[in-house]
Parts: structure tokens; C-alpha cells; sequence
């Protein structure tokens, strides 16, 4: 049996066709269904495309997950964890201690922050909790937020 | 324009000295002498800010906040104006062993509330976004926020 042919239209709409053929219309093209929203995307809609997240991070030790509160409690502990500011400074560090030093009125604490300041690009410090002996977690930490093992365990 | 903080002892002090310097720095409340702008200073966050002034062929902005007060913020997150601020990466320009370990604190109460925050399981740029947005909850500087994060991972 011939198909129904549209007078105006060079082929035969797709439904007119499969209906006379007695097959179902194709399905629509599906879409790759998108993963659901996480956390920060619902937050911040927008940002974790643009920040390109990784893998998921766990807090682990020896490759096994260790909680939350084990890794809070190691911190709260106050032995694990030595801290060390680190930034670049995007204002030379002699022009800013230049700056200080115009003052007469003594100075006993002194930082730039802001735009005079850049994160370093290539630190390699990691946050490590460390229970006596052990390493509990180690992730790249914010670049303000430069958490270094101490010299020495405690 | 760069941004720095002083850090002293004796606001009170420091302001006769800097009045003396550097009147021009001051607004108006200069007439008022350094007990007036000490006691400004006290107000909210503990900072007093002089703005837009010309140094050294560079326009910068600097905050003086009593030692006393810049701890205890760090300690308590009284206000998290400035704690909050130093979050981020800054750059030391003159050093004081109080502030140090009390920033030391303030960096490891971060890390903790931003686990507290967080799911199991999360991504370090979850973590980062976490901790970088806790000054920042509750007010409307969220373009701040996503251009110093964007900055962070450049």
C-alpha cells in the first residue's frame, strides 16, 4: 500500500507514515537524563560547573573511611594539626613591608589581605589529621587554609 | 587599592602618634583627638579604618584593631569580621607569637565547622566553597565570594 504523501512537503510526515506501515511513531530523542543537583549546586546554583568538581573526597585512613567526628575530634585534640599561612603575594612582600615601615606610630601586628594578596597556585600542603603515628586524612586544602602536618609527632 | 591591618597595643597611643604623622589620613573626627577615634574604634567589629590614602605611589586602606580585640575575634568568632577575613589567604607582614597561634585556632575552628557543614562525604572544592562562604552567610556579598573562589582556583 503506498503511503500518504503531504502535497506541499517533499516527504511523508512521520506519523502519517508509520501509522499506515501499523508501526508505533519513534520516541522522541531522549535526552541523557542529568545527574540529580548535589548539595553545592542546589546552594549555589551555577558555581560547581564553573569549579569543576572532582572526585568525591572522604576522609580516610589507610584507604578505609573514617567519620566525621573521628577527624574532628582528632583536630579538637589540638595535637594533630599545625597551621601555616601561605600566600603568595601578589603586591611584592618589600613594597607591602615598605608600607608598614612609613608608620612611626609602632606597629605590633601587620597583614595585607585582599587584592594584595594571591593564592599560591602550586601548594602541595595537605590537611592532615594525625592520630599518634597515623596519617587520618590528607585533601588540598582551601589556599588560606594551608593545614600542615607538624616537623615532629606529638 | 591594597588592604592591611594593624594590629596594636595601645589604640589610644597609636592614633595620637599616627594623628601626628599622617593627619590627613583621618576624616573630621581627627579634631576630636585619638581618645574620640579610639572609641570609635571600639565600636562594632574593633576596627577603624582610614581609607583611600596615597603611600608610596600605592592607594591602601588600613584597619587598626587592639591586639586584645583581634585575639579574642579569632578565639571567639565575637563578630567574624576579621577572623572571617582571615579565612583567606593573607600575608603577614609583621608578626606577633599571640596572634599567631590565635590564628591558628581560628584556621582549625574553620576546618571544623565547614566538616560540621559538610556531608560524609564531599568534594575538596565543596570543602573550599564551604569554608570560604562561612563570613560570608548571611550576607548579600555573594559576587565577592564566587570571584575570590574563582580566584583561589586559577
Amino acid at each position: 500500500m503506498m503511503a500518504w504523501r503531504h502535497p506541499t512537503k517533499s516527504g511523508p510526515p512521520r506519523h502519517f507514515t508509520s501509522v499506515f506501515q501499523g508501526r508505533p511513531p519513534p520516541p522522541p530523542p531522549r535526552r541523557t537524563p542529568s545527574p540529580p543537583p548535589t548539595r553545592l549546586a542546589r546552594r549555589l546554583p551555577g558555581l560547581e560547573g564553573r569549579l569543576g568538581t572532582g572526585a568525591p573526597l572522604a576522609l580516610t585512613h589507610g584507604g578505609r573511611q573514617v567519620s566525621r567526628i573521628t577527624a574532628i575530634m582528632a583536630l579538637l585534640a589540638g595535637r594533630q594539626v599545625a597551621t601555616a599561612a601561605a600566600a603568595a603575594s601578589a603586591t611584592s612582600s618589600a613594597l607591602l613591608a615598605r608600607l608598614v615601615r612609613q608608620f612611626d606610630a609602632p606597629i605590633d601586628y601587620a597583614l595585607a589581605y585582599g587584592s594584595a594578596v594571591k593564592p599560591q597556585k602550586n601548594h602541595d600542603a595537605k590537611v592532615r589529621l594525625r592520630a599518634p603515628g597515623r596519617w587520618r586524612k590528607s585533601v588540598s586544602p582551601h589556599p588560606g587554609l594551608l593545614l600542615q602536618a607538624p616537623a615532629t609527632a606529638s | 587599592m591594597i588592604d592591611l591591618i594593624f594590629a596594636v597595643h595601645d589604640p589610644v597611643a597609636w592614633h595620637a602618634a599616627n594623628l601626628r604623622q599622617f593627619p590627613t589620613h583621618y576624616s573630621g573626627l581627627r579634631w576630636l583627638g585619638p581618645r574620640a577615634v579610639a572609641a570609635v574604634q571600639d565600636w562594632g567589629a574593633g576596627v577603624y579604618f582610614n581609607t583611600l590614602v596615597p603611600l608610596l605611589d600605592c592607594q591602601i586602606k588600613y584597619g587598626v584593631v587592639s591586639v586584645r580585640r583581634l585575639e579574642h575575634d579569632l578565639r571567639t568568632w565575637d563578630t567574624l569580621y576579621l577572623s572571617g577575613r582571615l579565612h583567606k589567604p593573607v600575608t603577614v607582614l609583621r608578626d606577633l607569637p599571640s596572634i599567631r597561634s590565635a590564628l591558628d585556632a581560628n584556621r582549625a575552628s574553620a576546618l571544623v565547622t565547614a566538616l560540621l557543614l559538610l556531608p560524609e562525604r564531599f568534594t575538596t572544592a565543596e570543602l573550599l566553597n564551604t569554608i570560604v562562604a562561612l563570613s560570608y552567610t548571611g550576607t548579600g556579598r555573594r559576587a565577592k565570594f564566587l570571584l575570590l573562589l574563582d580566584s583561589a582556583r586559577a
